[in-house]
């Protein structure tokens, strides 16, 4: 082969690989780790569009960088921390070690490698100068997953309600200790499509969200037939007692149990005897579970203050909300079909009250970002300071 | 045979436009059209170099040929590189290497090069890029070499400005995942918004060069400068990356590599001393597995349907039916008629049921970020280990182990026998119950929920 086709070919391999080189960003789109469809991380504007959502990520980049830049602080240290979780676990055991290899960091494998006597001494200090408690764990996770949430998130973290509630909590201690964010409206007419659930104990109460039109729900195809028809009849004199008497006819709620079991296993044969699609299948699967949800909501101690709109997301912006979710106990409950831009919008305006920056030109320094501690220029300045 | 270059224009702004020629200019513009396409051809290039194989179709229904090098390339021929192919404009200005990635080293899988070159006397070369890789190189000792490259309805020109200039250039077309209904009511057509997205990626090497397209004029320079370039069917705007120098990918083929691309262009150029057209069926079974898969990428890009159903049905090979799903999602990837065509393939030569075979269209799109996370994904797929059909029992398991790599050591074999299936599909079950999510999926925001 001559050397001039050889260069050639070398260009050709180098245009399949210069994915990588224009996207490295994208890769941590995926954060489990690795996208088994696109194992290189190979970036396009193809793949972001597959979902309507998916161009967020590019159009938000740059918008929230500052928001990402909140949590940079808090994961600077984790990462510190982190060598020490891995330090600990080298010690934690002597089997597995091998297994364990591939996720210590270099320092961490450099130190097992100088051998155990050496590893006994100086890695113990280490360890024990930086062991964290389970709570800084926990905080460690969090911290993130919020991070990634600012910059990154999936459409179906948005749309299950994982995204907004991770945010939840994190905006609502900066509302905690004080700090005035920028003021985000939030549109009331889509406020009215997010759903939510009461959180009680280690349980929650439910979704309403199908059951919004008096129980009578718009049926996938899949799933429809003479058990789906008793079950339209069923569910909306449930929520007609709900919303009446505040509480559901047993009997009539283990009917519709029943039913609703029913009506898997039905599906479950369709799919199995390919009277069904896997698209079919997987929707009305969805859609059982929402249903499944609307069942635990009517069997929950106050159904009707679901119902009738007094326990509802609420806030005329997202302060507000937020305060209001908190001091109610509530949280998101995932999408239910059809409302799925209303989840957007309302990630959307959570994180640019994170963010900050909107409504920046007026006072700047009231943004999130400028309240990290130790950040540099982003430093809180002292006058400022709560 | 269908020929594939047609659909490089989506078939919906192809029919309108068809019908606003016809509604503006009666029959004369339709006659014109036809005495266009009956223009006579004529020689546009010749072959130099063909390390693999360079196979050429006049026009539509006319049998494949194989071309030598020294041979001339007709203009408006259909032209497919298996794995590479040089090629020298009629006036010897600018070569065009077709190239295929049939090493892997790439993310995509880029399984055969096609391309058409028009007669066009204002430019060094005229070309469609169907698919694949194409390679521009300025031939001339002074000046500039000129090529114009069209593709799902962009043209761009491409100026190679100095002597040595080295531009190269992708296509690739896949439908974004999501398991989705891709047919419309009537159950015939494919649904208009269910398109392949493509991609387009410009690299220019060595030297200069200015690409216009309809909308922009870029100039662009070897590393470091603006060397890249990226367009997309979505947004159809194209966009330059600087690169500061060379990317790390740009590193020497290996020994190994030169090895494994020799014995494949071995096998292609000995395949194809059988009549082309029968090569894919000729060596499904053969003892050798290079000459079997590459008979499976020969179909897709023969577009033999059939024989793409075969592979992905194969009883014997396991490494067949693996190609034939990439081959097919490739082949799909390449414009929305072709589902038409795969679901009309699987209903009458591969005997499925119209549900059977959605549900085998319908996995090949695979499943997106949303679906992942539904357990009922998995308990789908691991349903379908012990499905009646095997190429659905064979698409099941390509997602599976791509979802949930740990399970590649169940070594499911959708062509083992009943017993052997279910004894993996129980491993299957195990690792992933049932309302549960893959082990590595765990703390995803299901369970968070």
């Amino acid at each position: 082969m001559s050397t001039s086709a050889r260069r050639i070919r070398t260009l050709c391999v180098a245009l399949l690989l210069l994915a990588g080189i224009t996207s490295a960003g994208q890769a941590q789109r995926f954060w489990r780790g690795v996208n088994p469809y696109n194992p290189y991380g190979y970036s396009s504007r193809v793949w972001r569009n597959a979902y309507r959502f998916a161009p967020l990520a590019a159009s938000y980049g740059n918008y929230l960088q500052g928001a990402a830049e909140v949590v940079d602080a808090q994961v600077n240290a984790v990462n510190t921390l982190q060598q020490g979780i891995y330090l600990r676990r080298m010690l934690d055991s002597q089997e597995g070690q091998g297994a364990r290899q591939q996720e210590q960091p270099p320092q961490a494998a450099k130190a097992q490698a100088q051998g155990p006597a050496r590893r006994g001494k100086a890695v113990k200090q280490v360890q024990y100068e930086q062991m964290l408690t389970a709570g800084e764990e926990l905080k460690e996770q969090e911290s993130t997953a919020v991070r990634r949430l600012l910059t990154n998130a999936l459409p179906s973290e948005i749309t299950s309600g994982y995204a907004v509630n991770t945010l939840l909590p994190y905006l609502a201690s900066l509302v905690e200790k004080g700090v005035h964010g920028p003021q985000v409206p939030l549109d009331q007419e889509e406020l009215k499509y997010i759903n939510v659930t009461k959180l009680t104990g280690t349980t929650n109460t439910g979704n309403a969200g199908l059951l919004r039109n008096g129980g009578h729900l718009h049926w996938p195809e899949a799933l429809k037939g003479e058990t789906q028809q008793r079950l339209a009849k069923l569910l909306p004199q449930a929520v007609s007692q709900a919303a009446e008497n505040n509480s559901v006819d047993p009997a009539l709620l283990a009917d519709i149990a029943k039913a609703v079991d029913a009506l898997d296993k039905e599906l479950r044969q369709k799919n199995r005897s390919d009277e069904i699609e896997p698209a079919s299948y997987l929707e009305a699967r969805r859609f059982l579970e929402n249903l499944r949800a609307a069942v635990t909501l009517l069997q929950s101690p106050d159904p009707a203050s679901f119902l009738n709109g007094t326990v509802i997301a609420r806030g005329s912006n997202v302060q507000e909300l937020i305060q209001h979710m908190m001091a109610e106990n509530l949280r998101f409950a995932p999408a239910t079909p059809g409302t799925e831009p209303a989840y957007l919008d309302l990630y959307h305006a959570m994180v640019a009250f994170a963010n900050g920056t909107k409504g920046a030109g007026e006072n700047e320094d009231s943004s999130f970002r400028l309240l990290i501690p130790g950040a540099g220029a982003n430093a809180v300045p002292a006058s400022k300071q709560p | 045979m269908h020929d594939p270059i047609p659909s490089l224009v989506p078939s919906v702004i192809r029919a309108a436009a068809l019908l606003a020629a016809c509604l503006s200019f009666g029959p004369s513009r339709a006659a014109a059209q036809e005495q266009k396409q009956e223009k006579p051809q004529v020689a546009v290039g010749k072959c130099r170099e063909i390390p693999g194989a360079l196979i050429e179709r006049d026009k539509a229904g006319a049998p494949w040929k194989l071309l030598k090098s020294d041979d001339a390339v007709l203009s408006e021929a259909l032209l497919i590189a298996l794995p590479e192919a040089q090629i020298v404009s009629n006036n010897g200005a600018v070569q065009l290497i077709m190239m295929a990635d049939i090493s892997r080293r790439g993310p995509l899988p880029v399984l055969e090069s096609a391309v058409r070159i028009h007669e066009n006397p204002k430019v060094d070369l005229d070309i469609t890029l169907s698919r694949g890789i194409v390679v521009f190189k300025n031939l001339k000792d002074q000046g500039a070499g000129k090529v114009t490259v069209r593709f799902r309805g962009q043209t761009w020109n491409i100026t190679l400005k100095d002597p040595g200039a080295l531009v190269g250039m992708e296509i690739y077309g896949r439908y974004c995942a999501g398991c989705r209904k891709f047919l419309d009511k009537s159950g015939e057509k494919t649904r208009a918004d269910v398109m392949p997205s493509f991609t387009v990626f410009l690299l220019v090497r060595e030297g200069h060069a200015t690409i216009h397209t309809r909308k922009q004029e870029l100039a662009m320079d070897e590393p470091p400068g603006p060397a890249l370039l990226q367009w997309d069917s979505d947004d159809n705007e194209a966009e330059v990356t600087r690169l500061e120098k060379a990317p790390p990918s740009l590193r020497p083929t290996t020994q190994e590599e030169i090895n494994k691309y020799k014995t494949i262009c071995d096998s292609i150029k000995h395949m194809l001393e059988k009549p082309v057209d029968s090569v894919p069926q000729e060596f499904r079974d053969s003892p050798d597995d290079t000459e079997r898969r590459v008979a499976a990428v020969l179909a897709g890009a023969l577009d033999q349907v059939p024989q793409m159903i075969d592979a992905l049905s194969d009883t014997q090979h396991a490494d067949v039916r693996d190609t034939a799903v990439r081959v097919l999602r490739n082949w799909i990837g390449r414009g929305p008629r072709q589902l038409e065509r795969l679901y009309q393939g699987l209903t009458d030569h591969g005997k499925m049921t119209p549900n059977q075979a959605k549900t085998a269209i319908q996995l090949l799109f695979g499943f997106d970020d949303d679906q992942q996370e539904q357990p009922a994904t998995y308990e789908l797929l691991i349903g379908y280990l012990q499905h009646d059909s095997l190429p659905i029992r064979e698409l099941a398991r390509w997602h599976l182990v791509r979802l949930v790599p740990k399970g590649q050591k169940f070594d499911y074999d959708a062509g083992a026998s009943e017993e052997k299936r279910k004894e993996a599909t129980e491993k299957w079950k195990a690792l992933i119950p049932e309302g549960k999510l893959p082990p590595s999926l765990k703390s995803g925001p299901v369970e968070k929920k």
